[in-house]
């Protein structure tokens, strides 16, 4: 077992995939807003890619463990101690019953906003609907289906030998992502493009525009700063705002809604359906960077990505998972 | 001798729940900032007095800005 001695703001159990097949009901996909992180550290600790880990928002968590496991820690540019000695990132790591594991403090010179702790085994954590991921708004999953607070024990898995055999190894730099404040996004068009929503300048501009995360960032929606959308006159001249449509299913992860006169991204928990256009998609190998956005001062630029694009993308990542070829022993 | 309280933490101040001249202890809670939709109390590392309150409900705050300033 672990005990959660300080939770920070948001610290929830999830894993990578989440709940899928479940959209037309109305429930999203949750599980890992940083799926890159997160996967890289299960594949250094010799874990399943799905296995469930705890995402810390913000930092000022800490843990303590009541029997031995391996763990490891990515993501923001947060620092992790284990008994207040720093620890590297990316590197599977021993430690003992009573050994203690937290975050350090968020600075300003702070890059990327999750940081992922991962245990060997993962977590023995409520599954619901097919996935141990917290679903934050549906009160479901996860612990009990809520974030984590002081006081809760948590059940890591069982230490096996392959996991044992992982201490010491660690992800090659070329692996790592980089944290930034500026961050850039493969982004097709559509569902609701140009020519009917969005006039072709339109798009251009969305595809040239910085834009800003706004405060009001957190797992269904990243709400953007930046120009307004140049709409298309007719759907202007029909009533009403020319961001609102027919309800229909929205794309998501990845989806860039449009409300009034606001672009929102949508990670993982975003809403499933909606009466307002998405103009571009995130491909899926970018949705990532999604949870490493920083509230009120990350800036966010759209790369034009074709379907072929975002095929390759994802193709390229997911060879990074295959073999061990990420992995090198220190 | 005077101390700045700072933000922790991105968000927008959901309150603040003390006034010029009040005394305050340590560990006291001074403001609330909402991050996430999850209120965060950003608590005084020092006893003093209230000499000035530099945010507002709403303000937009980054790490480690200055929030209050305490005479101690």
């Amino acid at each position: 077992m672990a005990r959660v001695i300080s939770a920070g703001i948001q610290s929830i159990i999830e894993d990578l995939y989440g709940r899928t097949g479940y959209k037309d009901v109305g429930i999203s996909h949750s599980g890992f807003m940083d799926h890159y992180t997160a996967r890289l550290l299960n594949k250094v600790l010799g874990n399943d890619l799905n296995e469930a880990g705890i995402e810390i928002a913000g930092g000022g968590f800490a843990l303590e463990f009541e029997e031995e496991s391996v763990i490891a820690y990515g993501g923001s540019t947060i620092e992790g101690y284990v008994n207040d000695i720093q620890i590297p990132p990316y590197e599977a790591v021993h430690v003992e019953a009573g050994d203690v594991f937290r975050t350090g403090k968020m600075l300003p010179t702070t890059r990327g906003f999750r940081t992922y702790l991962m245990m060997t085994g993962g977590m023995d954590a409520q599954e619901y609907l097919g996935s141990k991921a917290t679903a934050v708004y549906g009160s479901f999953g996860g612990f009990d289906g809520r974030k984590l607070k002081k006081g809760d024990q948590l059940a890591p898995g069982a230490v096996t030998d392959k996991n044992r055999d992982s201490i010491g190894c660690r992800i090659k730099s070329e692996y790592i992502p980089e944290m930034t404040d500026t961050w850039e996004f493969h982004a097709m068009p559509g569902p609701d493009a140009a020519p009917d929503f969005i006039t072709d300048e339109g798009m251009e501009q969305i595809y040239q525009s910085e834009y800003k995360a706004q405060m009001f960032c957190d797992r269904a929606g990243i709400r953007l700063k930046g120009p307004k959308p140049i709409w298309n006159p007719d759907r202007a001249a029909a009533g009403g705002h020319p961001s609102n449509i027919t309800d229909h299913g929205y794309p998501g992860p990845g989806g860039i809604n449009v409300s009034g006169d606001t672009l929102i991204m949508f990670p993982v928990e975003a809403p499933t359906c909606g009466g307002l256009i998405c103009a571009i998609s995130v491909v899926y190998a970018d949705v990532w960077k999604m949870g490493q956005i920083f509230p009120g001062r990350d800036k966010i630029r759209f790369i034009y990505a074709t379907q072929e694009d975002a095929n390759e993308l994802r193709r390229r990542q997911n060879l990074i998972f295959e073999g061990d070829g990420c992995i090198e022993r220190k | 001798m005077e101390y700045t309280m700072r933000a922790t933490m991105p968000g927008l101040v959901a309150r603040v729940v003390v006034e010029v001249g009040q005394k305050v202890e340590v560990g006291q809670e001074l403001a609330v900032i909402n991050c996430m939709k999850t209120e965060i109390s950003c608590e005084s590392e020092k006893t003093g007095t209230v000499k000035e309150i530099l945010v507002e409900e709403w303000d937009e705050l980054e790490v480690d800005s200055p929030m209050i300033v305490l005479t101690c």
